[in-house]
């Protein structure tokens, strides 16, 4: 990898929200990709990380233009190809293949082997032999035959001599140059035309046949259906399905997470010959720190939509620099941690991607937030106080039921004691002051009144911190890593130092 | 928690054989294991998919289903052999989690309904009692602001919140044995470790003891004190965590540790064990593990190992160490540096 020469796919501030039209009302959109940038170079195999529902599948899928994106640009060879639709998207997606994570769902049960395999190239019509014509302007004819585009690779190479025309044929094709019948006619302007003499079928059949054995497996696996395979077997074929049309770049959702560690070694050293071999580009998507630390040139961690920390895997895992990453990280049990500070257990789960903060992404759970001057509290207190945030955050968005609705109304609802006696409870031990009690007063009375947004809202106007308030961008954390987080400014203690004092405490 | 060995365990399964039956074979899915918990320890059983370590679980809970049966052995509780029809006499003493909270979780009651179901059967408690113990569950498993999420759906909890109410579920019958059954697979890594902590100090507070089954080494070094390692329905060895991942002294152990990605170099191939685990269809005749053993020689495939005890408080079922095995003395067998071969297959 070397990064002076350029991208084969830039992606842009992408975005890819779900819209979801209610009967009644209409909710939020799911921010799911909220602003993503990422260069992908030649060769290289990029890890993705972070929980579940972070984006990253839609990350790549977006990539892919299986999905649509919102907003932003995901370019290749100078094409945005999120503005690409009909002929021109199909055209991109040839070049681009996905292996799916759960090989018992991703492989149709009525279909044999050798079906899944060639179904990819059924669908775009393969063969589309690319002729390319040396030396002269030439017109190129033929039914399964397309003029080759100057960037990329041709498929067959006419060569128009004096003493003849001469014939090459590429290599890895079922093909040769006796399969042909190429004719040249002069009429003013120059027309090759190439005829294939051997079926389309015939082709498919041998190419899947080839990806078999390129997959480790053997052409007696393509009579059969997938429920005769085992689970490392049946993600073999994915990948085989995912090669048929011999794309450049893949993305990897979760490939090897529903596989056995001794499975999951073959199907990883497996990737790494065919990347080798076929010089494929890699976006690696996984939750298991432990296969992207031994997979991935660069990784990149997601958390709600953004990518928080980008840059060579090595030093990430060696050399966190942000708090999540650190939290992530330290979360790997056992001794495949390279962490070596204590466990950062985070509090709570991910905000909701409808719903994310309006600062930095991870504030909420964030283990070296930055706090406010005003205020001088012990972390414990500090804690007690974002859970008490998250808490009327959480009562805000959740849906309440029929009953729990009707008791309110008729005045029965215990929730105004309840709540009471849970804040009582969450701040029992600490010693707040007399300025801190009546801002957290004021919030009960607006969460009594019904109103959780607010008593949020002000707990964040009392408490929070730049934060809550300031998306941070990208700050620049040594050669090729940038970490998003406003603790890297100068100003600021590190991280590691924050979260190790805040752990002793 | 080292626990002597005079004292009596809580649960003692002695040779345990679980049989399926199926219309073409029969499948020896546990086949002649054995292990002991103590009270407020936890013992590890981990192995890979088809190696019979769910089974075992749900033996001890007595949820073995038609076609399989216990067809021999005894699963030792208190003082009583549970395959003896005891479970019914134990029932709310052992509690499993298992791996999928939702599909623990009735989706069309409340959480806080079904804990109550468990308090009322189990400890006789009604109406608002039980309603403040349901809540007084629910705080203890760490869920925020009990009181409000025990009215609510489990759609309305994410997935680690719904396996600690499945965890608030299980402790409401006051289980003395609390068998966990791969808990923390289907949750993410950070999710995983506070349901890790969670089990933890409830296992301090209560005493507990736990059966904690999963596939995943680093959960088994991070949550156990001793590790049974388990292949194609029998255990192969049994160590204390530490010395497990220190010195492994099965051949399987040793491969099984050295596959995952991470541990070593990058640059280098991943360490793979050869072929498949194997079903196994009768009672055992050799080595299990033989065929895909790089340490095989002739006698393993003529006849199954016995545990022999390799160090303190631990035993391999693996003729190498054998005493006075020629193979063994000319072996310096587990220095790590030839072994397993980087070769790959289907």
């Amino acid at each position: 990898m070397t990064t002076a020469e350029p991208p084969v796919i830039s992606v842009e501030e992408l975005k890819t929200y779900y819209e979801e039209d209610g009967f009644i009302r209409s909710s939020p959109p799911v921010k799911a990709v909220d602003g993503v940038s990422l260069d992908i170079h030649e060769g290289e195999t990029i890890g993705l990380v972070g929980e579940s529902g972070c984006g990253k599948t839609t990350l790549g899928r977006t990539i892919l233009g299986l999905n649509n994106a919102t907003d932003g640009t995901v370019t290749a060879a100078g094409t945005d190809v999120t503005e690409l639709s009909g002929r021109e998207r199909r055209r991109w997606q040839r070049r681009v293949g996905m292996v799916f994570q759960d090989p018992q769902e991703s492989l149709n049960e009525r279909m044999t082997v050798g079906e899944i395999i060639k179904e990819p190239l059924k669908t775009h019509d393969w063969p589309f032999l690319r002729v390319a014509v040396e030396d002269v302007d030439a017109e190129v004819k033929g039914s399964d035959v397309t003029p080759c585009r100057p960037d990329r690779a041709a498929d067959i190479t006419v060569r128009l001599r004096s003493d003849g025309t001469k014939v090459n044929v590429r290599e890895g094709l079922p093909l040769t140059a006796e399969d042909l019948d190429v004719s040249v006619s002069r009429d003013g302007t120059t027309t090759v035309s190439v005829a294939v003499k051997r079926h389309k079928s015939e082709l498919r059949r041998e190419r899947a046949f080839e990806l078999l054995e390129q997959v480790g497996l053997t052409e007696d696996h393509f009579y059969r259906y997938p429920h005769q395979f085992s689970g490392g077997q049946r993600q073999r074929i994915g990948i085989a399905r995912a090669l048929a049309l011999e794309p450049d770049f893949l993305v990897l959702d979760e490939p090897v997470s529903a596989l056995d560690v001794s499975v999951q070694a073959r199907i990883i050293n497996l990737l790494e010959d065919l990347q080798d071999e076929l010089g494929l580009t890699y976006l690696f998507i996984a939750h298991d720190l432990s296969v992207v630390r031994h997979i991935a040139d660069r990784v990149a961690v997601m958390y709600l939509g953004n990518i928080v920390e980008l840059g060579p895997t090595r030093e990430v895992y060696e050399n966190p620099a942000h708090p999540y990453t650190v939290s992530l990280l330290s979360a790997i049990p056992g001794s495949g941690s390279p962490w070596e500070g204590g466990r950062v257990t985070l509090r709570g789960t991910p905000p909701s991607p409808r719903d994310p903060p309006a600062g930095c992404p991870f504030a909420t759970r964030c283990p070296a937030k930055i706090r406010p001057d005003e205020w001088e509290f012990p972390e414990r207190t500090w804690r007690a106080l974002d859970e008490l945030r998250v808490l009327f955050r959480t009562r805000a968005r959740s849906e309440r039921s029929a009953t729990a609705a009707l008791k309110s109304l008729v005045g029965l609802d215990a929730a105004g004691e309840s709540l009471t006696e849970t804040v009582e409870e969450l701040l029992a031990e600490h010693d707040l002051s007399p300025a801190a009690q009546s801002v957290i007063e004021e919030a009960l009375e607006h969460a009594r009144a019904g109103d959780d947004a607010a008593a949020a809202q002000r707990l964040r106007e009392a408490f929070g911190s730049r934060c809550d308030e300031e998306h941070p961008s990208g700050y620049d954390e040594g050669p090729g890593r940038t970490s998003a987080c406003l603790r890297h400014e100068p100003k600021y203690e590190s991280v590691a130092e924050v979260i190790a004092a805040r752990e002793d405490e | 928690m080292s626990v002597g060995p005079d004292e009596e365990p809580l649960l003692a399964v002695r040779d345990l054989e679980v049989v399926f039956h199926t219309e073409r074979e029969e499948i020896h899915a546990v086949d002649g294991v054995s292990f002991d918990i103590h009270e407020g320890e936890t013992v590890g059983l981990v192995g890979e998919s088809g190696s019979g370590k769910s089974v075992t679980a749900r033996s001890i809970l007595g949820l073995v289903d038609s076609p399989g049966s216990i067809e021999g052995g005894e699963i030792g509780f208190r003082g009583d052999d549970l395959t003896d029809d005891n479970w019914e006499r134990h029932r709310g003493d052992i509690a499993i989690v298992f791996q999928d909270p939702s599909n623990s979780l009735n989706p069309v009651y409340t959480v806080g309904n079904q804990i109550k179901e468990a308090l009322r059967i189990h400890q006789g408690l009604r109406g608002n009692e039980a309603t403040d113990a349901a809540v007084g569950l629910l705080e203890d498993v760490g869920i925020p602001d009990p009181r409000r999420r025990v009215e609510e759906y489990p759609h309305q909890l994410s997935g680690g919140m719904q396996q600690r109410a499945v965890i608030a579920m299980a402790l409401a019958c006051d289980p003395d044995l609390l068998v966990c059954d791969e808990p923390t697979t289907a949750l993410d890594v950070t999710i995983q470790a506070q349901i890790l902590d969670l089990l933890a100090d409830l296992q301090r507070e209560e005493d507990l003891a736990i059966l904690f089954i999963t596939h995943d080494m680093g959960v088994i070094e991070d949550a156990t004190d001793r590790v049974n390692v388990i292949y194609a329905g029998e255990i192969v060895e049994r160590a204390p965590t530490g010395t497990l991942f220190s010195e492994p002294a099965h051949p399987y152990t040793e491969a099984l540790l050295r596959s995952i990605p991470g541990r070593t170099n990058a640059a280098e191939r991943l360490p793979t064990i050869e072929g498949e685990v194997p079903t196994p269809t009768g009672r055992a005749e050799d080595c299990r593990f033989a065929p895909r053993c790089p340490y095989a020689f002739a006698e393993c495939h003529e006849m199954p190992p016995e545990h022999v005890d390799v160090g303190a408080e631990r035993s391999a079922a693996c003729l190498l160490h054998e005493d006075g095995s020629e193979e063994a003395a000319e072996r310096t067998v587990f220095d790590g540096s030839e072994a397993v071969s980087g070769g790959d297959s289907a």
